[in-house]
C-alpha cells in the first residue's frame, strides 16, 4: 500500500481502483458538473483510458463493429465535453487528474494533428481544451488512425511515415504550427485521408431510394 | 396437467408449474471449439423443427419425434434431423478484410409444401435454403447407368421406363437463393414478412427490403449513414417486420430508440411513422448510460399489438399505441448496475443479449450470465431465474430457482455477484410457438426444458 500523501502513479491506481473506485455508482452528476469529486474524475479517467484502449485494439483483419466503436466514441465525446466544460472552471484540477492518462498513452502525434482539423471541426470554436483529451479522442475518433501503416499499404514503404521518425516537437499537440512541419505532412495527411476514405468512407452503395432495381450477378437461380 | 407446486413456481400463461430439463445437444468438453459456440436458435412456426447456427457456420436442425407410447411421461425429443455448412469463411479482396461464417440469424419461412424452408445469414450474405426428404430413388435411366456415368449412346439398344424404389429417409438441404452484395456494413438482423414473398435484412447503417424469389435485386428502405461517417452517433441494432402487417417494420438503435416505420408512407422509410423512447432517468446518469440503453433485440408480440425491446440490464414491453414510455419494464440483472465498469472493461457490456415471447404472448423470457435465465409472467408479475447446466440434467430434474444475492448478507443457495461466471452467458434462446418448451443456448450447448407435466 501507498503512505499517505504519496502520488500513485496511474498504473497503481489502475490496479488499486479498479474494483474500488470504479464499482461505486458512478457519476456524482446530481451535484451538477461545478463540483466534480475526486471519484468521479477518477473514473471518468478510467473510462476514458479504457475507451481509447479498447479503439486502439484493432485486431488486423478483422472488420470492427460499428455498434461498439460508435458507443466508444460517443462515450468519449461524453468525457471530453466533460472535461471541456470542467476545465473552464478548474484548470488546476485537470492539471492533477489529467496527466494520468496523458504520460501513459502514447499519443501518435499524427493522429492528433489529422484529427484535430479532420475530425474535431467544432473544437477550434471552443476555448481549447486540456492538449491531451483533445489529441486523445482525436486519436480514437480517427478510428483507423491507430493502424499500422504497413498493414494498409503492404507494397508501399512506409518507414518514412513511422511516428518515431517525427521530431519530438510533434508530440506537443495540436498547437504545433503546421507550417514548420517535414515536408511529408501534405503526403502524411494525404495519406490519412486515404486511410479513412478506405475505413469510413465505405464504396458508395448502389441501392438508391428510388426503387431502382440495380442488378447483380445471381449464383444461384434453380427454382424455389 | 400442470402440477401446482409450492417450492419453485415457474412462470408460463399465469400458470405456475415447474420446469423441467429435457435434453443437452453439444460436447460436455471443457475446451470450447471457437466455432461450435451457437450464435442463433429458431423454432419453425409449428414448433417442430429447432434449428441452431454456430459460429462456424453450420446449422444443426433437430426435429420433434413424436412421445412413444410406453413412456407416456416422456413428451417427444428433439432429434437432430440435418446438419449442413450453410457459411463458409470469405475474404474481401477489397477491404482486405475477412468474413467470418459466423451464422447471425436464421428465419424459418412457413410452410407451404412438404419442404422446409429458411433464412440463414452472416455478416453479409443471406441465404435461402431448403430442407427436404427424400425416401424413394429411381433406377432403370436410359442415358447413364447405376452409377450415374453416361453410356455410350450406341451401346443403348433399348428403351425402359426408370422405376421409382424405396431407399432409407434422407434429408437433404440444399440453397435456392443467395442474396449477396447488399450490405456493406455487417448483418444483424433478417425478418420474414407476414405477406410470405418479402423479407428484410438489417445492417448496422441500412434495412434492406428483398423479395424471396429474386437475388440480383434488393430496395433499400432505411439509410441512415451520414454523408460525413464522423457524423456517425447512432447505429441500427435490430429490425423486424410486423406479424400481421406486412408494411409496417421497427428498428432499434444504439441510442435506445424504437422507429416504426410505414412502407406505405414512402419508398424509402428515413422518416418513421413512430418513436419510441423513454425519457432517461437523470439519478441513474453515468458514463455507461448510453451503452447499457442501446437496445440489442426487438421482437413483435405473437398479436402484434406490443413489442419488447431488451437493453443491457432490463426488458421493456411497448404498446404499440404509446410511444412515450414502455407499458412493462422488467429488471434482468439489476446487481449488475454497481459493476458497469468492470464490465466495461471486460467487455460484456457490449453483450447483445436476446429476448423471446412464449406462444400466448402472457411470458418473456431473456438470458444473463453465469448461465442464468430469465422468465416474467406479464400478468403475475412474477418472475424467475433458472440456470442451465450439466448438473442438473438429469432426465425430468426440477429446476431449482437460482438467486443472485444483491448486497448484504447472502442466504443460503444465493450466489454472490462477485462469483459469477461472466464466461458463461446466454445470449440466445427460443420459445416453442405452442408448448411450454424452450430451446436455451449456452456457449456450445444446446438445452431443452419443459414444463412438468404430471
Amino acid at each position: 500500500m501507498l503512505g499517505r500523501g504519496v502520488k500513485r502513479k496511474w498504473s497503481s491506481l489502475e490496479e488499486l481502483g479498479a474494483n474500488l473506485v470504479l464499482d461505486t455508482p458512478v457519476m456524482g452528476d446530481n451535484e451538477g458538473p461545478s463540483k466534480p469529486d475526486t471519484n468521479h474524475l477518477q473514473q471518468r479517467q478510467l473510462v476514458l483510458g479504457l475507451c481509447l484502449e479498447k479503439l486502439q485494439r484493432y485486431q488486423a483483419g478483422m472488420e470492427l463493429s460499428l455498434r461498439r466503436s460508435v458507443l466508444l466514441v460517443n462515450t468519449l465525446k461524453q468525457i471530453q465535453e466533460e472535461m471541456r466544460s470542467d476545465s473552464c472552471l478548474f484548470v488546476d484540477d485537470m492539471s492533477v487528474t489529467c496527466p494520468g492518462c496523458v504520460e501513459e498513452e502514447t499519443i501518435l502525434p499524427l493522429d492528433s494533428e489529422f484529427s484535430s482539423q479532420q475530425v474535431d471541426g467544432s473544437s477550434d470554436q471552443h476555448k481549447p481544451p486540456p492538449a491531451a483529451a483533445i489529441s486523445a479522442f482525436g486519436d480514437a475518433v480517427g478510428y483507423l488512425s491507430d493502424l499500422a501503416l504497413d498493414d494498409i499499404f503492404e507494397d508501399i514503404d512506409t518507414s518514412m511515415y513511422e511516428s518515431s521518425d517525427l521530431p519530438s516537437a510533434w508530440a506537443a499537440g495540436p498547437s504545433w504550427p503546421l507550417s514548420s512541419c517535414l515536408t511529408d505532412l501534405n503526403e502524411l495527411d494525404h495519406i490519412m485521408e486515404i486511410l479513412v476514405n478506405l475505413r469510413l468512407k465505405n464504396p458508395p452503395t448502389l441501392r438508391k431510394p428510388d426503387l431502382q432495381p440495380c442488378l447483380r450477378h445471381s449464383d444461384c437461380q434453380t427454382d424455389y | 396437467m400442470l402440477l401446482l407446486c409450492l417450492c419453485s413456481p415457474g412462470v408460463a400463461g399465469g400458470n405456475d408449474f415447474q420446469w423441467c430439463f429435457s435434453q443437452v445437444k453439444g460436447a460436455i468438453d471443457e475446451d470450447v471449439a471457437e466455432a461450435d459456440i451457437i450464435s442463433t436458435v429458431e423454432f419453425n412456426y409449428s414448433g417442430e423443427l429447432l434449428a441452431t447456427g454456430d459460429k462456424g457456420g453450420r446449422v444443426v436442425i433437430f426435429q420433434h419425434e413424436q412421445e412413444s407410447k410406453n413412456r407416456p411421461h416422456l413428451r417427444g425429443e428433439y432429434n437432430v434431423y440435418s446438419t449442413f455448412q450453410s457459411h463458409e469463411p470469405e475474404f474481401d479482396y477489397l477491404k482486405s478484410l475477412e468474413i467470418e461464417e459466423k451464422i447471425n440469424k436464421i428465419r424459418w419461412l412457413p410452410q407451404q409444401n412438404a419442404a422446409h424452408f429458411l433464412l440463414s445469414t452472416n455478416d453479409k450474405t443471406i441465404k435461402l435454403w431448403k430442407i427436404s426428404e427424400r425416401d424413394k430413388r429411381a433406377e432403370g435411366y436410359n442415358l447413364k447407368d447405376e452409377d450415374g456415368r453416361l453410356l455410350d449412346p450406341f451401346r443403348i439398344t433399348s428403351l425402359r421406363v426408370p422405376v421409382l424404389l424405396p431407399m432409407d429417409l434422407m434429408v437433404e438441404a440444399s440453397p435456392r437463393r443467395i442474396f449477396a452484395n447488399a450490405h456493406t456494413y455487417h448483418i444483424n438482423s433478417i425478418s420474414v414478412n407476414s405477406d410470405h414473398e418479402t423479407y428484410l435484412s438489417a445492417d448496422d447503417l441500412r434495412i434492406n427490403l428483398w423479395h424471396l424469389e429474386i437475388t440480383d435485386r434488393s430496395f433499400n428502405i432505411v439509410d441512415i449513414k451520414p454523408a460525413n461517417m464522423e457524423e456517425l452517433t447512432e447505429v441500427i441494432t435490430a429490425a423486424e417486420c410486423h406479424p400481421h402487417q406486412c408494411n409496417v417494420f421497427v428498428y432499434s438503435s444504439s441510442k435506445g430508440t424504437i422507429r416504426l416505420c410505414d412502407m406505405r408512407a414512402a419508398a424509402l422509410c428515413d422518416r418513421h411513422s413512430k418513436f419510441f423512447e423513454e425519457p432517461e432517468d437523470p439519478s441513474s446518469r453515468s458514463f455507461f448510460s448510453e451503452i447499457i440503453s442501446s437496445i440489442s433485440d426487438v421482437k413483435f408480440s405473437h398479436s402484434g399489438r406490443y413489442m419488447m425491446t431488451r437493453d443491457y440490464l432490463s426488458v421493456k414491453v411497448w404498446d404499440l399505441n404509446m410511444e412515450n414510455r414502455p407499458v412493462e419494464t422488467y429488471q434482468v440483472h439489476e446487481y449488475l448496475r454497481s459493476k458497469l465498469c468492470s464490465l466495461y472493461e471486460n467487455d460484456c457490456i457490449f453483450d447483445k443479449f436476446e429476448c423471446c415471447w412464449n406462444g400466448s404472448d402472457s411470458a418473456i423470457m431473456t438470458g444473463s450470465y453465469n448461465n442464468f435465465f430469465r422468465m416474467f409472467d406479464r400478468n403475475t408479475r412474477r418472475d424467475i431465474t433458472l440456470e442451465a447446466s450439466r448438473e442438473s440434467s438429469k432426465p425430468r430434474a426440477t429446476l431449482k430457482p437460482r438467486k443472485v444475492s444483491t448486497g448484504g448478507k447472502r442466504k443460503k443457495d444465493e450466489i454472490s455477484v462477485d462469483s459469477l461466471d461472466f464466461n458463461k452467458k446466454i445470449l440466445h434462446t427460443a420459445w416453442h410457438p405452442k408448448d411450454n418448451v424452450i430451446a436455451v443456448a449456452a456457449t456450445n450447448n444446446l438445452y431443452i426444458f419443459q414444463d412438468k407435466i404430471n
